[in-house]
């Protein structure tokens, strides 16, 4: 049995961090989207389907960081049985979680105005439904880059 | 600020654009203005927002009728979404006033006009115009009150019965610059319609021959063109005025006016220019996505479009050629 | 058939009676011939009047429907049902060949008086209110000299009733009866004659 040392609780931390943030940011963009889209479905509930798609965007930053919290606790074994985590490792992983965690909390209520304004563009014109995704998928692009370097920091740290 | 207003606004903003869909849009208005009569008019009306106001009515001559009846609906139904409902108090304003204006000059002069079903105080003035001229200040809001008991004060001293409509569109505005205090935008607006109002008195004024007293009294003040350079002027002639006034933002809309004016003496197309400018100006709230403004967009389109439904309506059932209705229509929001 | 005594004071005075009525005949028919002069002059003014009323109407309206396309009945209503403009109304009387005719004169106070909002309302009322002004001082012109015309005709009957009943009934009784007067006392005398005819043959005989 290996104690908890420093180096595991930073490595703790760095995976709650991982899954809280974009978790709490894709909570708020999906709220926003939320919002206008039932503002919108009040008066045309046949754009229902188009909303949840839009509003389903801002929700993926929270997957993006249950994954990197995933690998953390896998590589750690936190679920399987305690790796030895030196302090300095356990800060590494800490590190190699901040990626996601900033861009993946920061870019969802981001992500969550642009769809919500994508809300109102398919409000007036339902069939440019794909340009109101591309321009919230932009958001998303630095959401995956967050997730990218976290994934491979931890490759190296783990 | 920006999440704030994000958290107020989302659904109704949402909603609104949706509405905003099923406003007019350029090719029924055209079709409109081209219809063969009324009766055609109505059955182009039947298929949009207008159809239930369509429906209820057996003739064209009525329909007109039932247009501040729609408003009402429309205004009740943002009020009930809305985060803030008094928003839309501001723009039923000069409904409150036109009452007011009926009410006072009714007591004055014991003659009946006709009140306008809309606004804050729609449900207190019938009962007003009942009672005695004391109890008016005592029944309503107190800034309405206000309002009246000052221009009362005012036609006690004068008895002239112009300071009832010149001292309450005063009045109106100063109340509305209290409901738009907190929005940079709505101020600009506000801003915007008291220089062409005032532009508009002084033209008018010009042409009726009026003395500068009553121009000093009728110009409005706050506007972002100063009262006293505005009184200047009007020692000119209309000419002189024009040339000074295009030296303001409004250069295009006044010489475009001024051309027209010149043509068949009307100032009818200057009036349009002045409710297309705003018109246009409240566009640009277009690419807000949250805020006030998209809603902003949305009254001032649907006051265009009753206006516009009206125009075109008694346009046919008079017989006024198609080409003299398109010159009165207002352009279209969406 | 007048009757009158034949005797030579009825027919003087039947033969004054005759002078009397042609002469007032004459004097009755140059005064229909005036008053009918008169009449036609101011039959065309008021045909000149009423076409300018017409017109001025018509181009009023135009304009309304134009300030009604603009604004609701119940603004237009608003704005001017509580008026302040005052206007002066004066009826004098011209005498036309003893026929009294009213002359209404109406003034208009010369500043516009802008009693509505010149916020809410459209430009276009004042122009429709100034073509209803204009077209208010010739329409009360108009009554006077439709009333004029009115009252000339009647006089015209009259008097030509007057001259027909001179002409056609009065001096031809008038006529009759002095003829009959004259023929009655030609046969008194001839009948005298006779008579002293028969004395002196009998006095002869």
């Amino acid at each position: 049995m290996v104690e908890i040392g420093l180096g595991l609780a930073l490595a703790t931390l760095g995976a709650a961090l991982a899954v809280a943030l974009p978790g709490t940011g894709s909570a708020i963009g999906t709220r926003i989207v939320g919002q206008a889209g039932a503002g919108v479905a009040t008066e045309s509930p046949e754009k229902f389907g188009m909303i949840l798609l839009l509003q389903a965007l801002p929700g993926t930053q929270g997957i993006y960081g249950l994954l990197t919290g995933f690998i953390v606790i896998m590589g750690t074994g936190l679920l399987s049985g305690l790796q030895p985590v030196g302090a300095e490792q356990g800060l590494a992983i800490l590190f190699a979680c901040l990626p996601v965690a900033i861009a993946g909390g920061l870019s969802a209520p981001a992500q969550g105005m642009v769809a919500a304004a994508g809300v109102s563009l398919i409000a007036k014109r339902p069939e440019e439904v794909g340009k109101a995704i591309i321009f919230a998928a932009m958001v998303e692009t630095f959401a995956v880059f967050g997730l990218l370097a976290s994934i491979l920091l931890l490759n190296g740290v783990l | 600020m920006e999440s704030k207003a994000v958290n107020k606004y989302a659904y109704s903003v949402g909603r609104v654009r949706a509405l905003e869909t099923k406003l007019l849009d350029r090719d029924k208005i055209e079709k409109m203005i081209d219809a063969e009569d009324a009766e055609a008019v109505l059955h182009i009306l039947s298929e949009t927002e207008y159809g239930d106001r369509v429906a209820e009515v057996k003739s064209a001559e009525e329909f007109e009728e039932t247009l501040y009846r729609y408003l009402k609906r429309k205004y009740a139904v943002i009020k009930s979404f809305y985060p803030d409902p008094e928003l839309v108090d501001l723009f039923t304003l000069k409904y409150d006033f036109h009452n007011l204006k009926v009410l006072l000059k009714s007591k004055l002069s014991d003659q009946r006009a006709t009140l306008i079903d809309l606004g804050a105080i729609a449900d207190v003035v019938p009962e007003l115009m009942k009672g005695d001229i004391s109890e008016i200040s005592k029944k309503l809001p107190e800034s309405y009150a206000r309002a009246v008991e000052r221009v009362l004060g005012e036609f006690n001293i004068s008895k002239d019965p112009q300071i009832i409509d010149a001292g309450l569109d005063a009045e109106m505005f100063n109340l509305m610059f209290e409901f738009a205090s907190k929005s940079e935008f709505l101020l600009k607006l506000l801003q915007m319609h008291i220089d062409l109002a005032n532009i508009k008195i002084l033209i008018r004024s010009k042409k009726l021959g009026k003395s500068k007293k009553f121009l000093e009294y009728a110009l409005l003040e706050r506007g972002g063109l100063p009262k006293d350079v505005l009184l200047k002027m009007y020692d000119g002639s209309l000419d002189t005025m024009t040339s000074e006034l295009c030296k303001s933002e409004y250069e295009e809309i006044i010489a475009d006016g001024a051309e027209h004016y010149k043509k068949d003496g009307s100032l009818l197309w200057l009036e349009k220019l002045f409710d297309d400018f705003i018109a246009e100006h409240v566009k640009k709230a277009k690419y807000i996505t949250f805020g006030l403004e998209p809603l902003v967009g949305y009254i001032i389109a649907n006051e265009n479009e009753v206006k516009l439904i009206r125009t075109i309506l008694i346009g046919k059932l008079n017989e006024i050629p198609s080409e003299q209705i398109k010159k009165m229509v207002r352009e279209g929001y969406v | 058939m007048i009757s009158a005594k034949a005797t030579r004071m009825e027919l003087l005075n039947i033969k004054k009676r005759i002078k009397i009525a042609k002469r007032g005949h004459k004097l009755l028919k140059d005064k229909r011939d005036g008053l009918m002069k008169q009449f036609l002059s101011i039959v065309n003014e008021n045909m000149e009047i009423r076409k300018r009323v017409e017109s001025k109407l018509h181009m009023a309206y135009g304009s309304f429907l134009l300030t009604r396309a603009t604004m609701s009945v119940e603004e237009i209503e608003g704005a001017i049902f509580y008026p302040k403009k005052e206007s002066l109304l004066a009826i004098s009387y011209q005498n036309i060949m003893g026929v009294n005719v009213p002359e209404i004169e109406m003034q208009i106070e010369k500043e516009r008086s802008v009693e509505y909002s010149l916020v809410s309302t459209t430009s276009e009322l004042d122009h429709s209110l100034e073509l209803f002004d204009e077209a208010l001082v010739d329409m009360i012109r108009l009554a006077g000299i439709q009333k004029s015309v009115e009252l000339l005709a009647l006089e015209i009957g009259k008097t030509r009733r007057r001259v027909n009943a001179l002409e056609h009934v009065l001096i031809p009784q008038l006529e009759d009866a002095a003829r009959y007067i004259s023929m009655k006392l030609d046969e008194m005398e001839r009948s005298n004659f006779c008579n002293l005819m028969r004395i002196k043959e009998i006095i002869e005989a």
